[in-house]
């Protein structure tokens, strides 16, 4: 099952949660379960719309579509004010050759 | 041959018989086609038939042990694959209408490992559009319709391995590949009550294999037994220089070491919102697991996994599938949720993905200081049995809650397998989820083994599997 299902679910009550505690910076995103996607969200779904012409994306898509973008504002919640100074960099599979392979260790010196 | 004599065997039982000339590659692979083409239907597991390949490598097969050249344990066994994976010659559909008619040229490195090995694939078998990358919430969510659990035509088989899980609860190959991005490979494998072995990430080569997230997809089995996962996993690991996130592997034993007792950690809350029979079985699972060695509690570590993942996946899954969001194919996806999902992914920050990956690494050392005090955690594989194929799953099985556990498994990138550990409502069988260090494949494979000789779930046979 993926994830991203379950983390719609969840985002959406976990943004009704932030939006009850930061209710100041999340003002113009806070996400309105029942009365539609917020302003920024649908500003955002419409921006979309008229970018992706191919995409012919509806107007009661892009509704929707708000609606997922006010859940994805639940994850910038999650991560704001929050001290990032000592989390590391992040992982990525970046290297400045392609002759360095990114894990040539065998798998029993990683452990 | 007896009807249905050879469909729950295990690999090492079936390669006794292939050994002893019981009966041939050609045969088996014959007897898992005719069982794919006669069941498959009814479950929606199967993508492709591929009876030209599957007869061709098993004369192939034959052969050679005639010629006194053995390739090993899964010299001649069947098998099927997720249609997600790359098979020469053969469509390829990602379980999504937008890519119906695809093909590729050349065999994903799993399939190709495997067929050094001596397996002979002989299906692709049906998978949730996209690996559900684009969101879904309906077992319908698939190019081949919604696939059932063996254990009740009226109930999904979980997904996204969706057939890979079902073929092999009932018998129509001993064994299947799939692939896990968050769950795909336990919950099918706990719907569909068999083992499912997702392991660490990197351990397996993903290439030709269709990219969801690169820093979270992992290719793994589906079995009838914790050994016969073990023994495709040996065949498939280690490092593959078209997969640079992949990692050299030492020789590894095919029978798993043993430990005198382990030391067995239970997550806190686990069993806080599941279905009341899962809770049962999980108690009666850690009473067993309880003779092996000792039982703590031990809390998760504090992330905030649900935006984690939901960053990741938005992130890479939005990159992945760009140009069929941009140019509107991904609208012909069956599930509505899918139609559309993938248009909010491109509006994620950089910022909010590169945040996410940034607690990835401090999730990984906080799992290996949980594994400096306990072996192995555990915990019910799913909060409920299977869903109603007729519910939208949110509207399920309301109050239940599957918890991080797997979620955070997974942004660690540590292994975990799932065995068959009872029945519940309706008689649908649930899980036990045994997770461990990264790397540590023979040690959950060894408890899961061990768990699998002390109870008999994983010998049941489902109702669809006989008829």
């Amino acid at each position: 099952m993926t994830t991203r299902k379950r983390f719609l679910e969840h985002a959406a009550i976990a943004a009704a949660v932030v939006s009850t505690l930061a209710k100041a910076d999340l003002a113009a995103a806070a996400p309105a379960a029942k009365r539609g996607p917020s302003a920024v969200a649908l500003a955002l779904a419409r921006w979309l719309q008229r970018t992706l012409p191919r995409a012919r994306l509806s107007n009661s898509l892009t509704e929707k579509i708000a609606g997922d973008i006010d859940d994805g504002f639940a994850v910038n919640a999650a991560f704001r004010n929050k001290s990032n100074a000592h989390l590391p960099e992040p992982d990525f599979l970046f290297v400045a050759s392609e002759d360095i392979p990114i894990s040539p260790q065998p798998r029993s010196e990683l452990r | 041959m007896r009807t249905d004599e050879p469909a729950f065997q295990t690999i090492p039982s079936l390669g006794k018989m292939l050994r002893a000339r019981q009966i041939s590659s050609v045969e088996l692979a014959k007897y898992c086609l005719d069982r794919l083409a006669r069941l498959g239907p009814r479950l929606h597991s199967v993508a492709a038939l591929m009876p030209s390949r599957a007869l061709q490598e098993a004369k192939a097969a034959d052969a050679e042990l005639a010629a006194g050249k053995d390739r090993g344990p899964l010299h001649g066994i069947p098998y099927g694959a997720k249609d997600l994976f790359a098979a020469r010659g053969a469509p390829t559909t990602w379980g999504a209408a937008p890519y119906r008619r695809q093909v590729f040229d050349s065999d994903a490195t799993v399939v190709r490992r495997l067929h050094d090995a001596g397996a002979v694939l002989v299906a692709k078998l049906a998978m949730i559009e996209l690996a559900g990358g684009m969101g879904y919430n309906e077992a319908g969510a698939s190019l081949t319709g919604a696939c059932r659990t063996p254990w009740s035509l009226d109930h999904w088989s979980g997904g996204s391995s969706s057939g890979s899980a079902a073929s092999v609860s009932a018998g129509l190959v001993p064994f299947a590949i799939g692939s896990e991005t968050d769950g795909s490979i336990m919950n099918p494998a706990s719907y569909c009550g068999v083992t499912g072995l997702r392991p660490t990430y990197g351990l397996v080569s993903r290439h030709g294999a269709m990219a969801l997230s690169w820093t979270l997809d992992k290719v793994g089995p589906f079995c009838r037994s914790a050994q016969d996962a073990d023994l495709v996993l040996n065949a498939m690991a280690g490092r593959d220089p078209l997969d640079r996130t992949s990692v050299d592997t030492p020789a590894r034993n095919a029978a798993p070491s043993e430990r005198k007792t382990w030391r067995i950690g239970v997550p806190a809350h686990v069993t806080d919102k599941v279905q009341p029979e899962v809770r049962h079985n999980f108690e009666a699972a850690l009473r067993v697991l309880g003779t092996m060695g000792t039982v703590e509690h031990i809390a998760l570590p504090d992330f905030p996994y649900n935006a984690m993942i939901g960053a990741v996946i938005s992130g890479e899954a939005g990159s992945a599938f760009r140009d069929i969001i941009e140019d509107g194919r991904v609208q012909s996806l069956a599930s509505p949720l899918g139609r559309r999902g993938g248009y909010s992914s491109l509006t994620i920050s950089a910022v909010d993905y590169i945040d996410a990956m940034r607690r990835r690494p401090p999730l990984r050392s906080a799992f290996a200081k949980i594994f400096e005090t306990v072996d192995v955690l555990v915990g019910p594989t799913y909060s409920t049995v299977s869903y109603p194929i007729d519910l939208p799953f949110d509207k399920a099985y309301p109050g239940t809650d599957d918890g991080p556990f797997i979620t955070a498994c997974n942004l660690a990138g540590i292994p975990a397998i799932s065995v068959p550990s009872g029945f519940g409502h309706l008689g649908l069988p649930t899980g036990l989820m045994i997770a461990g260090p990264a790397f540590a494949e023979p040690d959950i494979v060894a408890l899961a083994a061990r768990f699998q000789r002390q109870t008999a779930f994983h010998h049941k046979r489902p109702p669809v599997a006989v008829s």
